[in-house]
C-alpha cells in the first residue's frame, strides 16, 4: 500500500498527538489524583477517583489549623530565598572569573565544581552534620543555606559563565577606556545587560532550595526550621488521611509550578545552556 | 595610565583569585573539610555523636564485602539500570515527537517539562498515593475496569515496590533528557532532512542515519549526568518505601542513611560513601572527556 504525502503528513501528525497525550496523561496523573484527592471529604476518599464531587476547599484551610503549614512554608521560603540570592552573588563573581581571565587550575576549577553538581547529598550531609554540631550551626538556617547554596552554585556559575562569554570583550574595553575599573565595568555595563541571565540563575538556584529534603531534615530539629517538603513528608508516616496530605502537596508544589510557567521560556533556555555545556 | 607597573601586574595576577575567593572558601569549608573527616571516619570505629573513636584495621570496609550490603548494590544497580534506560528511552522519543512544527506545541512542551520542577519529597508523597493499595488510582482504575477484584498493595512486594520507584525516577528524570534533546536537534541542519526525503528515506532510516548521530554528543553527555543523578536519589525513594519492604528498595544511598543516622554505624557509612564517590568521580571522568572530544 502506497501512501500519498499528504496522508503520510496525516498519519506522522496523528501518531504524534497519540504518544504526546499517552506522555502528558502520565505526567499530570499524579497531580491530577492530588487534587481530586485535596478536594474530597475523609469519608469520601473511596467513591471518586476521576473528578471531585465534594469540591472540598476547606481542606485548603484546614491543613492549616491541622499542622504548623505555614511554618513550614516560611522555613522554605528562608531556605530557597538566601540561598537563591548568595548563589547568584557568588556566581556573578565567581562565572566572570572562569569568562574572562586565565589563571592557573582553571580547568582543575571547573571540574571541581562540575563535581559538585552530581555529588550524592546523602554523602555530604554525614560529614557535615558532625561539623555542623561542633561549629554550633546545627539547628540554625544559616547551617543549612551554606550547605545548599555550596552543593547548588555549580549551576548558576556555568550560567553566568556561558552568559558573560557571549558579551563582547570590547564593551568592557571602552569602559576601561572611560576611566572603569574592572569591577565598575562588570556592576555598570555588564550586569546591566545581564538581568535575564541573573533572574534565570535566581529561579533555577530557588526551585533547587525549594525541593530540599535531606539537608533540612538532618541539619535541624526545632519545629521552625522545618521545612515543608519534611513536613509533608511526615504526614505520611504520621497516617495522616490522604486528603491532608495531598492538600500539604499541593500548595507547596503550586509556587514552584507557578514561577515555571510564567517564565518557562527563559528558564529551559537557560537550562539548556547551562547543561549542554 | 595610572600607577607604576609593579604592583599592578601583582594585582593582576591576584585578581582572579580574588573573584575567586567566596565560591572557594565555601568549597573548603563545606566539600574539602567533611571530605577529610569523610575518610577518617571511615578508618576507625566512629559514631554519630563522638566522631572518630579509634583504629580498627579496616573493618569498615569488610561490611562491602557482606551478602546484605551486596543486596543493596543490586538493587541500586537494577534501580540505575531500568532508571536511566527509561529515561533515554522516552527522553528521545518525546524529544522527537515535540520538536517539529505542532499545534498546540508550546503547550504540550510546558506540560511534558513540569514533573522537573516537583520536588523529589512531593513526587514521592503523591505517587505513594496514586499507587496506594486502599484508595489510591491505579487499584481504582483497575478496578473499576473489571481487570482485578482485589487491590494490590503495590508498595508490600519488593519487585513491585522497586518497579514503582523506578517508574517514579522515570516521571522525574525525562524532563531533563527532553529539554537536552529538544536544544540539540535544533541544531541538525534542516537540508539534510531535504534531501533524504528526496531519495525516499523511511521514517526509522531517517532517525538512525541522520538524527542519532547529529544528536549523540548530548544524548551520551546528558545520560551520564542522569546516571549519577539516578544513583544519588534519596529523598523519593526514602519517603516512598524507606528502602523497604524486605530492603527491596535499599538503595546504596539509603544504605549510608541508615548506617549513619539509624544504626549509629558512622565509620561504615562512610566507607560506603568513599566507595559511592569513587563511583561518580569515574562516571565525572567519563563525563568530562566525552565533551573534550566533543568540542575538539
Amino acid at each position: 500500500m502506497k501512501l500519498t504525502m499528504t496522508q503520510q503528513k496525516r498519519l506522522t501528525t496523528s501518531v504524534r498527538y497519540f504518544i504526546i497525550a499517552i506522555w502528558v496523561i502520565f505526567t499530570l496523573l499524579p497531580l491530577y489524583t492530588a487534587f481530586v484527592a485535596s478536594l474530597t471529604e475523609y469519608q469520601n476518599l473511596g467513591k471518586s477517583f476521576l473528578y471531585p464531587v465534594d469540591w472540598a476547599f476547606h481542606n485548603y484551610v484546614d491543613i492549616f489549623r491541622r499542622i504548623d503549614m505555614a511554618s513550614y512554608l516560611k522555613a522554605t521560603f528562608i531556605y530557597s530565598v538566601s540561598s537563591a540570592a548568595i548563589s547568584v552573588i557568588i556566581a556573578v563573581f565567581t562565572g566572570y572569573a572562569l569568562s574572562r581571565f586565565r589563571f592557573k587550575g582553571k580547568p582543575l576549577y571547573s571540574g571541581i565544581l562540575l563535581m559538585t553538581q552530581v555529588l550524592p547529598q546523602v554523602v555530604v550531609v554525614v560529614p557535615v552534620f558532625l561539623m555542623m554540631q561542633k561549629l554550633g550551626l546545627y539547628d540554625t538556617y544559616a547551617g543549612v543555606i551554606i550547605v545548599i547554596v555550596a552543593t547548588s552554585m555549580a549551576f548558576p556559575v556555568m550560567l553566568m559563565r556561558s552568559f558573560y562569554d557571549s558579551v563582547s570583550v570590547a564593551l568592557e574595553e571602552a569602559a576601561y577606556i572611560d576611566g572603569c575599573s574592572r569591577l565598575q565595568a562588570l556592576f555598570r555595563v555588564i550586569l546591566p545587560l545581564a538581568m535575564p541571565g541573573i533572574g534565570t540563575a535566581f529561579a533555577l538556584a530557588f526551585f533547587s532550595g525549594w525541593s530540599q529534603y535531606l539537608y533540612p531534615l538532618i541539619l535541624t530539629r526545632s519545629a521552625q526550621m522545618t521545612p515543608v517538603t519534611v513536613g509533608v513528608a511526615r504526614l505520611i508516616d504520621n497516617q495522616t488521611p490522604w486528603e491532608m496530605v495531598m492538600t500539604g502537596t499541593l500548595i507547596s508544589i503550586i509556587p514552584a509550578v507557578l514561577i515555571y510557567l510564567l517564565a518557562q521560556k527563559s528558564l529551559i533556555k537557560g537550562l539548556s545552556n547551562g547543561a549542554v555545556k | 595610565m595610572k600607577g607604576n607597573k609593579a604592583p599592578r601586574r601583582l594585582g593582576q595576577k591576584a585578581e582572579p583569585y580574588l573573584y575567586l575567593l567566596p565560591a572557594t572558601l565555601l568549597f573548603i569549608f563545606i566539600l574539602a573539610v567533611p571530605f577529610y573527616n569523610l575518610v577518617k571516619y571511615s578508618l576507625g570505629d566512629s559514631n554519630i555523636i563522638q566522631g572518630f573513636v579509634s583504629w580498627n584495621d579496616f573493618k569498615n570496609f569488610a561490611y562491602l564485602a557482606k551478602p546484605k550490603f551486596l543486596g543493596s548494590v543490586k538493587v541500586t544497580v537494577l534501580y540505575v539500570i531500568f532508571g536511566v534506560a527509561g529515561v533515554v528511552v522516552f527522553g528521545t522519543i518525546m524529544a522527537l515527537v515535540l520538536d517539529k512544527p505542532l499545534r498546540g506545541l508550546g503547550i504540550f512542551r510546558a506540560l511534558v517539562i513540569i514533573p522537573w520542577v516537583v520536588p523529589q519529597a512531593f513526587a514521592a508523597s503523591m505517587w505513594r498515593w496514586v499507587v496506594d493499595a486502599q484508595f489510591g488510582f491505579i487499584n481504582q482504575l483497575l478496578q473499576a475496569l473489571g481487570i482485578i477484584d482485589k487491590s494490590i498493595a503495590f508498595l508490600s512486594e519488593p519487585t513491585s515496590a522497586l518497579v514503582t520507584v523506578i517508574i517514579v525516577r522515570i516521571w522525574q528524570g525525562t524532563p531533563f533528557m527532553i529539554i537536552s534533546l529538544l536544544a540539540a536537534l535544533q541544531t541538525v541542519p534542516e537540508d539534510i532532512y531535504e534531501a533524504a526525503a528526496l531519495d525516499g528515506v523511511n521514517p526509522m532510516q531517517r532517525f538512525f542515519y541522520i538524527t542519532l548521530p547529529h544528536i549523540m554528543p548530548v544524548l551520551l553527555t546528558t545520560t551520564l549526568i542522569i546516571t549519577a543523578w539516578t544513583m544519588q536519589i534519596f529523598d523519593a525513594v526514602y519517603i516512598m518505601t524507606g528502602g523497604g519492604p524486605a530492603r527491596g528498595t535499599q538503595l546504596v544511598a539509603l544504605e549510608v542513611y541508615t548506617k549513619a543516622f539509624q544504626q549509629d554505624d558512622l565509620g561504615t557509612a562512610c566507607a560506603i560513601s568513599l566507595c559511592i564517590l569513587a563511583v561518580i568521580i569515574v562516571i565525572s571522568i567519563f563525563k568530562a572527556k566525552l565533551e573534550g572530544d566533543n568540542n575538539k
